[in-house]
């Protein structure tokens, strides 16, 4: 059955009378409020299938609802309906279910009788009654928020290459950053929403999942490996319903202190009445890694082919190359079902990976039930847990004598002895993680206008890391080991509640409060033993000489809020509140923070002059604060244990301390405006977006003569400006029955500006020759620069202290198209630019200073047959520059770095039902490719590439394993 | 259908508010309060028992910042040369003292005075504690001596608590009264150790000072034999000698073509890694070969700061300066019958000074004192002296004042 777009007009036009009684049925059908009792003489039933109109594929909890009744459910496992106890005579149902237009149907009831009607909806990226939990207290419809919210609705990139969250959100949202950082598997992303604002508090987004907050600590990184695992790749994509994103101050305001760096939440899938579905999902590929380095250097720097190097490397592979296809293999398996009162969905996975480096690569394990109990209309229970197990191995990368490619890409001049650089993957690096998450939510709705939300979790990790070098290791001949063991648990409690109430002259008001409170309990124990007797695997204490430690970190939090929403004719929304909160780590003179917060949403299309093509068009404005809480202990002046005299217990000053210290804040403005136009076929979302954090949490130097200057103190002083712009366009070029062709373009600006330090401070040096400087973005690169780069003939110019550029992109694109042909075929890309910023090429910048950087070695030869007292003859003073290593550095290194890069492209193919037999509902088979193309004139390893990674604010590429390209296939079944 | 509600959200209204109240009120300073562990908190160390810890922590602060002072001033000056992969070793090689590069030796070397300083205060103050005759106040003076003087040794110029640019003659002279309290309570307590220590630091600083007769007679109180050390160790990574790690660990520097070399003294041991002896035949810069010192062989080898032998040298000198050059050269052979070598002979006081110079610096090799020795002598290298990367046209004599005092004190003003 097809849809005819003119209902949605109707709908539109019907949504338009008693928007007080529209917003209470939405709450209605969205606690699955059922049926009202009518007796059965008059009253017939609807049943049908709600199906993606696009794919075909089932759509599971869809929301079914007969606005003028209240009568409402959803769609079950297979998509499939019934509203029972439907009045008879003419009706208009109303599917709904995020990702997706709504659609409304008439439909004639007749007394006693089953009426069919399937449904099938088409994708729309923006819905005015799509029901946004984020960022609101409560549930809110898209239409009463004023500040933008971004949606990732999984179940639409089902077909892509997705290996991790970060994977899910990367070139999909405007305003969200990721960058790749590094081709180990399992090194985290760096994401940023709206650009760095906190010099010293971290720009990392808080993460929840269904209402859990996440740890916001990396699994620890370091220096041997240069990178960090990310929490976030425990989750299984597979397991991922949605995503909401709200990226500024203005929308986390109710999230309190540390939220000023945006928020993410993921909701994981529930289960859905009816008899049980399997999915099973299996990925078989390859990771490769192309030609590494310069064109020019044919050998791709020893590591595609190390053959060639003089003198030989005798442990170079047979292959004949150091890279190799890494075998992936993930398998998924999930069910989900359930009954009226109790709907389950239960998933498994096991997951290996293999790095393009030998030994190189990850595997994991995981398990999730998530469950609901609805023993009444008007109470909803839902369980979830995840248990994931994950091990990566890791090779030594990055700026490190030890590392692999260092030792690769230098040949005889690393560190490894006669050149043999097999030997540096002696060096064992792991990490295994144990990851628990599980939560408890309640919604208690008592009555149509009061609802009560409460969420209760914990996040609980332990990791450990594991360093081991062996006994004749060629570094440290008598070999160590270290143990590092991070158990962190971060526990959540929410409650929120929110009443409505009607108000005279089409007003209508929502009045919310609730509460938060976290605690976070963080344990580091190290232990670390060098010195081995002889061979053997070893433990810690095999050491002859063992170093222990043991750090423990324990913060609270909370806040309470209150908010107050006014409508207007279901049009106008305006919308105040503010948090309270208290945090462990404010100064003991500080006392709480107030966050403030007020926003304003105008449905201009619900005006009747409104054209009628024209679908939705929101006006949006909003304005709030939030914040970022200090470290545990910097408000504290306070001495630490240490060994001196050559064992003996001695302290030691660390830290200064500040008691009047509080958050930082951060207090954006955001206006903008979302539109839905000729029946959801194009859609637009535009915000501008205006942040400053004040009070910023700056790590201010005590003069050195003071006794102190070692240290550095945090102190509330500096503020920092970020502001840009956010669009995001989708449009459906072709929607017929046999052909749907989607395109979706995300264009995202972020001019950030440190306006001030602190008087007499002129910079703050971030790492890496990144610094934070009045007047520059948060970081930007200053080092030496070449002044007469064109000039021929002449000694190069160099002046130290230049500025060179921001460290991070300042404008991305993303480009999304999908072709679904005859519902069965269905062809998707994206690609992405990030560009505007520089990277310095540390790599580069060291093999020149070797003479092994192919593109210089043509000005080296030819400097060194110059005569002595004409020694640039010929030359460019930039090429003398940057080739020679009397005048180069760091600074003449790094370079723009913008780059294109083709995410991800598939082909899915959903075999026909026919083939299927009556066992299988659905199967689909997708070949997927991940980093097939890279664009950029940054002559790097990588663009994207990054020392430290995800645990660093400053960028600097330095030896690190460039990201790989992905090959993958497919299988997905359904019975 | 609401009507039957009525009362309850109004209450649940009420409710909201007053938890608002409760939550605003002074309960939230409870509510969220924590005790971390692993952490002292500074009140915790006015007690008696722990004078022993705190007097402990000014040596291992004193620790901290020496080894990293001996591998600056073995590049800036012509104990070693610079040959590493970060830019300072090689800018250092050359002569080159950038005051971003130094804003740690100065740092951390004002933290062990003022850990030293404020904690004499405190062990005053402490109650319980006796301060009068204890050792361990003479040796919280000790630190605070040593710190002061080797602030004037190492930098052209020095600041105190945010003053102004002072020269190096005001951190000797804030060194010599702590050096005399330290002798004061040595001498109480019977502390032989402690009161040559302090004897050496004061015959150091008055030759700082120019003040030869004081120096030598403070000298000559202290035995050839006697050795303080600035302790280092492997049993933490804090004590770990850095002149060990840039020279063992990372081949940041190399003896090759210095006068270590040319002496062959065992005052200056090195290895020749060219033979393959070495993890690495070349230094860190990836073309230079590794001289590797041999005068610290271990991580937690010790670094002398006041020794008797230099003692005998000092005497020397300030005896050359008076022009009795047999007195001289017998304190100088002294020094060399002690590492087994043969005498040398000079024929007059300019003869004398250059065996001078080359015994100090054998005797203070990788000590971190040579690069003062070559600016009170205004040694021809540092007029453009070179070892192994060409030399600037002068050469760094002192460290200037670090950038980061320059951006904090605004007392100070670093235009050149």
């Amino acid at each position: 059955m097809t849809f005819s777009f003119k209902e949605t007009t109707h709908a539109r036009s019907c949504r338009r009378q008693a928007p007080i009684g529209r917003m209470l049925t939405a709450v209605v059908s969205m606690a699955l409020l059922c049926n009202a009792p009518l007796t059965a003489q008059q009253t017939g039933t609807i049943q049908g299938q709600v199906t993606s109109g696009t794919t075909a594929e089932p759509l599971v909890g869809a929301q079914i609802v007969i606005e003028s009744s209240g009568i409402g459910t959803l769609t079950d496992n297979r998509g499939k309906y019934t509203l029972a106890a439907v009045p008879a005579g003419q009706q208009e149902v109303t599917f709904r279910i995020i990702g997706y237009g709504t659609e409304t149907r008439p439909v004639t009831v007749t007394v006693g009788a089953t009426t069919t009607l399937d449904v099938q909806l088409y994708e729309q990226a923006i819905e005015m009654d799509a029901v946004i939990v984020t960022g609101t207290a409560g549930t809110a419809r898209r239409r009463e928020i004023g500040n933008s919210v971004a949606q990732v609705d999984v179940q639409q990139i089902e077909t892509s290459p997705i290996s991790g969250v970060s994977d899910v959100l990367q070139g999909r949202v405007a305003g969200v950053q990721i960058l790749g950082n590094s081709g180990m598997v399992g090194t985290g992303s760096t994401i940023r929403l709206r650009g760095n604002k906190s010099i010293s508090g971290g720009n990392s987004p808080l993460i929840y999942v269904d209402g859990v907050r996440l740890t916001s600590r990396d699994y620890g990184y370091s220096d041997e490996m240069a990178q960090a695992a990310s929490p976030l790749a425990d989750l299984d994509p597979n397991d991922i319903d949605r995503i909401e994103i709200v990226k500024g101050a203005a929308a986390t305001t109710l999230y309190g202190t540390e939220a000023a760096g945006g928020v993410i939440q993921i909701f994981t899938k529930k289960g859905a009445a009816g008899e049980p579905v399997w999915n099973v999902s299996v990925d078989q590929g390859i990771n490769r890694m192309g030609h590494v380095g310069p064109e020019s250097d044919i050998s791709g720097m020893n590591l595609n082919d190390c053959t060639v190097q003089v003198p030989a490397d005798p442990t170079c592979p047979e292959s004949g190359s150091w890279l190799r296809d890494g075998y992936v293999q993930r398998y998924n398996l999930s069910v989900r079902g359930g009954g009226e009162t109790m709907t389950y969905y239960v998933s498994g996975n096991v997951d290996s990976e293999e790095g393009v480096i030998p030994t190189q690569g990850a595997s994991s394990w995981g398990a999730r039930g998530n469950f609901s109990f609805i023993p009444s209309d008007d109470l909803r229970f839902q369980f979830n847990s995840n248990y994931v197990r994950r091990d990566i191995n890791w090779v030594p990368d990055g700026s490190n004598a030890e590392g692999f490619i260092t030792n690769v890409l230098r040949g005889d001049r690393g560190s490894t002895p006669d050149n043999r650089d097999l030997e540096a993957l002696d060096l064992e690096l792991g990490t295994a993680t144990h990851r628990f998450i599980t939560g408890l939510g309640v919604n208690w709705t008592p009555m149509a206008s009061m609802s009560h939300r409460l969420n209760v979790g914990v996040d609980y990790s332990n990791s450990e890391y594991t360093e081991y070098r062996p006994w004749l290791f060629y570094y440290l001949e008598d070999g160590n080991r270290r143990n590092t063991q991070r158990t962190n648990r971060v526990m959540t409690l929410d409650y929120s509640g929110s009443w409505k109430t009607s108000l005279p002259a089409s007003l209508s008001s929502t009045f919310s409060w609730g509460g938060q409170a976290y605690d976070d309990d963080y344990v580091l124990l190290s232990g670390y033993g060098e010195g081995f007797a002889g061979p053997g695997d070893k433990v810690v204490d095999s050491g002859a000489r063992t170093e222990s430690n043991e750090n423990r970190v324990h913060t609270t939090s909370g806040g309470l809020f209150l908010q107050e929403m006014i409508g207007w004719d279901d049009r106008l929304f305006l919308t105040v509140g503010g948090r309270w909160d208290g945090f462990s780590s404010f100064g003991e003179d500080f006392g709480m923070a107030f966050y403030p917060k007020l926003s304003a949403s105008y449905m201009i299309s619900e005006h009747a002059i409104w054209p009628e093509w024209w679908d939705a068009m929101k006006l949006r404005a909003a304005i709030g604060e939030s914040g970022r809480a200090p470290g545990p202990f910097d408000a504290l002046r306070t001495w630490s244990s240490v060994s001196g005299d050559e064992g003996q217990p001695a302290v030691t000053p660390r830290s200064v301390g500040a008691p009047d210290l509080g958050p930082e804040r951060t207090r954006e403005w955001e206006a903008g405006f979302e539109a839905a136009l000729l029946n959801g076929r194009v859609t637009a979302d535009f915000t501008y977006y205006n942040q400053k954090t004040y009070d910023a949490l700056v790590p201010v130097q005590p003069m050195p003569s003071s006794g102190l200057g070692v240290f550095t103190q945090l102190r509330n002083v500096g503020e920092i400006q970020n502001h840009g712009t956010e669009t995001m366009l989708s449009f459906i070029p072709v929607r017929t029955d046999n052909v749907n062709w989607d395109v979706g373009i995300r264009y995202a600006t972020t001019q950030s500006e440190v306006v001030s330090l602190i008087e007499g401070l002129s910079s703050i040096y971030i790492g890496w020759r990144n610094e934070a400087r009045p007047g520059f973005a948060l970081p930007s690169y200053f080092h030496n620069a070449v002044m007469n780069p064109d000039a021929v003939g002449v000694e190069p110019i160099i002046e130290n202290d230049q500025y060179i550029g921001p460290a991070y992109p300042n404008s991305t694109w993303g480009l999304n198209t999908s072709i679904a042909l005859w519902k069965s075929l269905t062809l998707t890309a994206l690609g992405e630019y990030q560009g505007g910023h520089y990277l310095q090429n540390g790599t580069g910048y060291q093999q020149m200073r070797r003479g092994m950087w192919v593109p210089c070695q043509g000005v080296q030869a030819e400097y060194e047959a110059n005569p002595d007292n004409d020694k640039f003859a010929g030359l460019r003073a930039g090429d003398v520059a940057k080739c020679i290593p009397d005048y180069s550095g760091y600074g003449i290194w790094t370079m723009p770095a913008d780059f294109f890069k083709l995410r991800s492209a598939s082909i899915s193919y959903q075999i026909p039902d026919s083939w299927l037999g009556e066992r299988l509902n659905s199967a689909t088979v997708t070949l997927q490719g991940r980093n097939l193309l890279t664009i950029t004139d940054y002559d790097g390893l990588d663009p994207e590439a990054a020392q430290d990674g995800s645990s660093a604010l400053y960028r600097m590429e330095y030896y690190n394993i460039p990201p790989f390209r992905s090959y993958i296939v497919n299988f997905r079944v359904a019975f | 259908m609401t009507n039957r509600y009525n009362v309850q959200p109004r209450t649940t209204r009420i409710a909201v508010l007053a938890l608002t109240v409760v939550a605003m009120s002074g309960c939230s300073d409870k509510l969220f309060s924590v005790t971390n562990p692993g952490r002292i908190q500074d009140d915790d160390l006015n007690n008696p028992q722990v004078v022993d810890a705190l007097v402990t922590g000014m040596s291992h602060d004193f620790s901290v910042v020496h080894d990293n002072n001996a591998v600056d001033v073995a590049m800036l000056s012509d104990e070693m040369a610079g040959t590493g992969n970060y830019e300072e070793t090689r800018l250092e090689g050359r002569g080159i003292a950038r005051r971003e590069d130094f804003n740690y030796n100065y740092e951390a070397l004002h933290r062990a005075r003022w850990v030293a300083e404020t904690g004499i205060e405190r062990m005053k103050a402490i109650e319980g504690f006796t301060y009068e005759g204890n050792r361990l106040s003479g040796r919280a003076n000790l630190f605070a001596g040593m710190s002061n003087r080797m602030l004037g040794e190492l930098f052209c110029a020095v600041t105190y608590d945010g003053s102004a640019a002072l020269p190096k003659s005001a951190a000797f002279e804030r060194a010599i009264p702590f050096y005399e309290e330290a002798l004061h309570h040595a001498e109480l307590a019977g502390d032989q150790a402690l009161i040559h220590a302090a004897l050496g630091g004061l015959a150091q600083t008055y030759l700082a000072l120019g003040d030869g007769a004081k120096a030598a007679e403070y000298a000559a109180q202290v035995p050839t034999d006697f050795v303080q050390f600035a302790l280092y160790s492997p049993n933490s990574s804090d004590e770990e000698s850095q002149v060990w790690s840039y020279t063992h660990g990372r081949n940041e520097m190399s003896a090759y073509n210095t006068f270590a070399v040319i002496a062959d003294d065992p005052r200056a041991p090195y290895t020749d890694c060219t033979d393959g002896s070495c993890k690495a035949a070349e230094s860190a810069d990836g073309s230079s070969p590794h001289y590797r010192q041999e005068k610290y062989p271990e991580v937690g080898s010790d670094i002398p700061v006041v020794k008797g032998t230099e003692m005998r040298l000092i005497q020397a000198e300030v005896a050359i300066q008076a022009g009795r050059v047999d007195e001289a050269m017998q304190h100088i052979n002294e020094v060399r019958s002690v590492h087994g070598l043969d005498p040398l002979n000079a024929s007059n006081a300019e003869s004398a000074m250059e065996v001078l110079k080359q015994e100090r610096f054998l005797t203070l090799w990788l000590e971190g004192r040579r690069l003062f020795d070559l600016d009170r002598w205004d040694d021809p290298f540092l007029q453009g002296g070179t070892i192994f990367y060409p030399g600037v046209a002068e050469r760094a004599r002192c460290i200037p004042l670090p950038e980061t005092e320059c951006d904090t004190n605004p007392k100070v003003a670093c235009t050149v």
